[in-house]
């Protein structure tokens, strides 16, 4: 989007504001605020920590101890939102064995916010999916995928809408092309729609209509490619009004998030936790109530790398 | 007159447009080591899945004299799948096959440890359920099949080697025969890739023919019969995938 229209869309945002929440601002507590953002992407069923077997990655990850880090963050932070990008199936015999079921029950235990759909979440099928979605407690985001007239239709959202002490955070999700990735019986009837246009318009939506002042991308695509195939790195520089995308499908360690500058010229960032829970990624947001009107490049800025 | 009415629009309402802006962050890794410790609860409900799997998965295959590694152009982790599963394909389809190959991607763990391999490493090495498909492939299928598997940095193979040179294969030789373009080949292959999985789309039209036993099945008796020949696991790298000038 360009500048001047930016401005004439937030001109047109405080026109509404001002006929609803103008008596609100008198009694408008501190005007400062703070989210904790907590990521994991492909978990791929390690439940346990790798065995310490002289792998690479021996001892690292597993849920119990991601959970006693949880209650830690939660005892000290009030704004918590803890998010997923899938690929949370396959990859131990706990998912050859019960189908995931283990999975989404101890994501539902830590009190996931939501998750996205990896590849290898239809490794059980489209019938598989459905069985084990009465023991997730959080939802599945996906705009991208049309499931239309399959066992799926009715039962992925698009996105969800959090509000902490009056600050909104949007949150959608992307996934990637299946075809040549799943088989297709296990994804029969999904049909695949552009990650990077989906992901705009509803980035647009979230941060208009619906006024949410953070937008978070959750994407299955993956970080980058030496081939021509969409990825994060591409969604980064096209995208307009996402703030954040949090990646997967890739395993992409990275040592903190990389900073783009999107369509319009405004910072997004993009982080991914490489993959079977060995880290648990932690943004840490710090708003103040500001004109929007005002469009700062520079925001926000990186003020420490723990 | 437009632009003065929406400029008092916008001082008149400026008090209002404020919204939360995120001015700044903050990024750290909490990365959950041996000595993280673990929460009651969520081991509680672990505990009877772990219990029941645990007794069907530890049992011992096989020992390894050493630790195996994924990578690429060629790995010792990448030789032994694709050997294993070579010879047990031939065993089911009782026929001579030309050679096997299998996408870095389809090994899932980045080692095998030494010492005992259990069942449950070979579920984490091949979780999917694919199966064996034999195929009737020619030479000129097989060179797109070989420039592809260059241009991924090395595919693992047995049966066969080859050559990588500005991501295309060269020196290609099967059983030690240069690659004839007009002759037919046997291969073995999951029917995961001959299906156009992992992109490898050369051989999705190709007719098949399916072996009821899958690449997990073949890895499993494939390292049995090892242990009852009282055969350890090796490294063996042996220069079969190579990236030249």
């Amino acid at each position: 989007m360009k500048r001047k229209q930016f401005i004439q869309k937030s001109l047109t945002a405080g026109a509404l504001c001002a006929a609803s929440s103008f008596p609100y601002e008198a009694f408008a507590k501190s005007d400062t605020r703070k989210i904790t953002i907590l990521h994991t992407n492909d978990q791929h069923s390690r439940i346990e920590p790798f065995p310490m077997d002289g792998g690479k990655f021996q001892g690292l990850g597993g849920f119990a101890q991601r959970a006693v880090l949880l209650h830690e963050i939660r005892r000290q932070e009030k704004n918590v939102l803890l998010l997923d990008v899938g690929d949370i199936w396959q990859g131990t015999p706990y998912f050859n064995k019960f189908g995931g079921e283990l999975e989404f029950k101890l994501m539902s235990e830590m009190k996931y916010d939501a998750s996205t759909l990896g590849n290898h979440d239809f490794d059980a099928g489209i019938d598989g999916f459905v069985k084990q979605l009465p023991h997730a407690s959080f939802p599945f985001l996906n705009c991208n995928y049309d499931f239309t007239n399959t066992a799926m239709e009715g039962k992925i959202q698009t996105h969800k809408i959090f509000t902490y002490d009056d600050v909104k955070v949007g949150v959608f999700g992307i996934g990637i092309e299946l075809q040549g990735l799943v088989p297709k019986d296990l994804c029969n009837g999904v049909r695949f729609n552009d990650p990077i246009a989906n992901a705009n318009k509803m980035a647009k939506h979230l941060k208009y209509e619906q006024g949410c002042d953070l937008v978070i991308c959750l994407s299955h695509i993956g970080y980058k490619y030496d081939e021509k195939k969409v990825s994060d790195v591409d969604l980064a520089y096209q995208s307009s009004n996402i703030d954040l995308i949090l990646g997967g499908h890739t395993h992409t360690f990275f040592t903190k998030p990389d900073e783009f500058r999107n369509a319009d010229g405004a910072k997004v960032l993009v982080n991914q936790v490489g993959w079977a829970g060995i880290y648990l990624g932690r943004l840490d947001f710090y708003f103040e109530k500001k004109k929007k009107a005002i469009l700062v490049p520079d925001f926000p800025k990186l003020i420490a790398k723990v | 007159m437009k632009n003065i009415f929406l400029l008092l629009v916008f001082f008149a309402t400026s008090s209002c447009t404020k919204h939360f802006v995120a001015t700044e962050y903050k990024y750290s890794e909490e990365r959950l080591n041996p000595n993280s410790p673990s929460d009651e609860k969520i081991s509680a409900i672990i505990a009877p899945y772990k219990d029941s799997l645990d007794k069907e998965m530890n049992i011992v295959l096989v020992v390894s004299d050493t630790i195996l590694s994924k990578a690429t152009p060629e790995s010792d982790l990448g030789n032994l799948i694709c050997g294993l599963v070579l010879k047990k394909s031939e065993d089911y389809c009782k026929c001579k096959i030309d050679f096997t190959f299998l996408n870095t991607g389809g090994i899932r763990l980045p080692n095998l440890p030494k010492g005992n391999v259990t069942l449950g490493k070979a579920y984490e090495l091949m979780p999917f359920d694919n199966l064996i498909d034999i195929m009737q492939v020619n030479g000129k299928t097989l060179d797109t099949l070989f420039n592809f598997m260059a241009n991924k940095g090395g595919w693992p193979i047995q049966g066969a080697r080859y050559k990588i040179k500005n991501k295309k294969a060269i020196d290609v030789f099967i059983q030690n025969e240069p690659l004839d373009l007009n002759k037919e080949y046997t291969i073995a292959v999951s029917d995961y890739l001959a299906m156009g999985g992992d992109n490898c789309t050369m051989l999705s039209y190709l007719p098949k023919t399916v072996m009821k036993k899958n690449l997990r099945d073949a890895i499993i008796e494939g390292m049995k019969e090892m242990n009852v020949r009282g055969e350890h696991i090796k490294s063996v790298i042996d220069g079969r995938v190579q990236v030249t000038e």
